[in-house]
């Protein structure tokens, strides 16, 4: 089955095996590994020569969140994320994600939130908007502060509180109560910090005074949109 | 959450591992998470060894296993054995980040774990009687190339890397290295 290959091809498969090549040389050979049989052939041979040497390296235990990253990367995340999903209400989400897309358009000409705009590195933010009204939130030194922006009838029954929902975590994360005019400056917990991603979805939900008993939403969601660099 | 299969498949040879690959290929997710839990410290060490950075081989361990779940039908083209396969797709992602960085050769003195070998304690026989025998493959080539050799292959080094390791000419350690790959696989053979 190699006999095909001449000297230079079999060298070449001994040292992408080994690994020693770089630049156009390795180019040629990952192609040759995906397209010709018997040079894969010659390089798996070779692979299963110099297999025992890795036994020479001690097994690592990688931190145990990589797998559940892993995952959600794949979009393998079974049933706790889609049932909290589902709490959002698809219909709702649509609304509020296009919705949402079009106040920060409009908070940027109307210039409300300078700051929501500052030359910084890049600034994970997102723009929820209860019944029209927009309900702005960024996240700031590292993922420690979580500030939100409202002008909302304050309710006397009941609280609005601010929730993390990310595929990381099986079930919404809060990161505390806010007011419902002016700014509300959160302190975001630091395992809870390294959570906050792009793409991890916040949610407001009216809860008892002082927020939900449980540690879980009890009460209905009124607003949520995801994060994404601002 | 998938401890007590994990229990029992806990002493898994070869032969589970190309179960759990057949069925990784049918998008079997518990099979997934399975073939991680038996397999990703060892991926992740090689990974470590070559970038020598946590979060770096993390991001690079996370692609591995999203490329084993993608291509796990290729592996039955090959010829690898399981292990062969996963450890070669984890050592090839971290060879291209290394170079991608163009991350400069660390100083030999990192390597000298490499020198004196510890024991490996859950190597079967059958891999230990490997390991002896590339071992001794090894010993019998001139120091400087089995040395060339193990490096490159261990760590990820580049032809150039390696030469400026060993403070050589670039044609002289690619010289070695040839050589010594076909010693080496004379040697093996016998």
């Amino acid at each position: 089955m190699t006999t095909s290959l001449d000297q230079r091809d079999q060298m070449l498969a001994a040292e992408y095996a080994v690994g020693a090549l770089n630049g156009d040389l390795l180019t040629e050979a990952q192609k040759r590994y995906d397209n010709d049989l018997a040079f894969r052939y010659e390089v798996d041979g070779w692979s299963e020569r110099l297999q025992p040497l890795l036994d020479e390296i001690t097994p690592q235990e990688p931190s145990p969140h990589i797998f559940g990253q892993i995952q959600t990367r794949l979009n393998l995340v079974e049933k706790p994320k889609e049932s909290w999903m589902a709490w959002l209400n698809n219909k709702f989400m649509a609304a509020g994600l296009a919705l949402g897309l079009f106040v920060v358009a409009a908070v940027g000409s109307f210039n409300l939130m300078p700051i929501f705009f500052a030359p910084q590195a890049p600034l994970l933010v997102a723009a929820m908007t209860e019944e029209g009204q927009p309900i702005s939130a960024r996240v700031e030194n590292n993922n420690a502060n979580v500030i939100i922006v409202a002008d909302l009838e304050p309710d006397a029954t009941k609280d609005r509180e601010l929730w993390l929902i990310t595929d990381a975590s099986p079930n919404p994360i809060s990161l505390g109560v806010i007011n419902a005019k002016g700014e509300t400056r959160l302190d975001v917990a630091s395992e809870t910090a390294s959570l906050i991603a792009e793409g991890a979805v916040l949610a407001i939900s009216l809860e008892p005074i002082g927020g939900s008993p449980s540690g879980l939403p009890t009460g209905p969601v009124v607003a949520s949109a995801p994060l994404v660099v601002g | 959450m998938y401890d007590q299969t994990c229990a029992a498949t806990q002493s898994a040879g070869t032969s589970d591992l190309e179960q759990l690959i057949a069925q990784v290929v049918l998008k079997d997710r518990r099979a997934f998470a399975l073939l991680y839990e038996k397999t990703s410290a060892k991926l992740f060490g090689i990974c470590l060894r070559i970038l020598k950075d946590r979060s770096e081989a993390e991001d690079v361990l996370q692609e591995t296993y999203i490329k084993i779940w993608h291509k796990a039908d290729r592996f039955a083209v090959g010829r690898a054995s399981v292990i062969t396969w996963l450890s070669t797709i984890a050592r090839n992602q971290a060879i291209d980040r290394l170079r991608a960085k163009g991350k400069p050769h660390d100083d030999l003195a990192d390597h000298d774990d490499i020198r004196d070998l510890g024991p490996t304690p859950e190597q079967a026989t059958l891999a230990r009687d490997q390991k002896a025998q590339i071992d001794l493959c090894l010993d019998q080539l001139n120091n400087d190339h089995a040395f060339a050799v193990r490096h490159t292959y261990l760590s990820g080094w580049s032809y150039q890397q390696s030469a400026d390791a060993l403070d050589k000419p670039l044609n002289t350690v690619k010289t070695w290295i040839r050589r010594g790959l076909m010693q080496l696989k004379e040697c093996l053979s016998q």
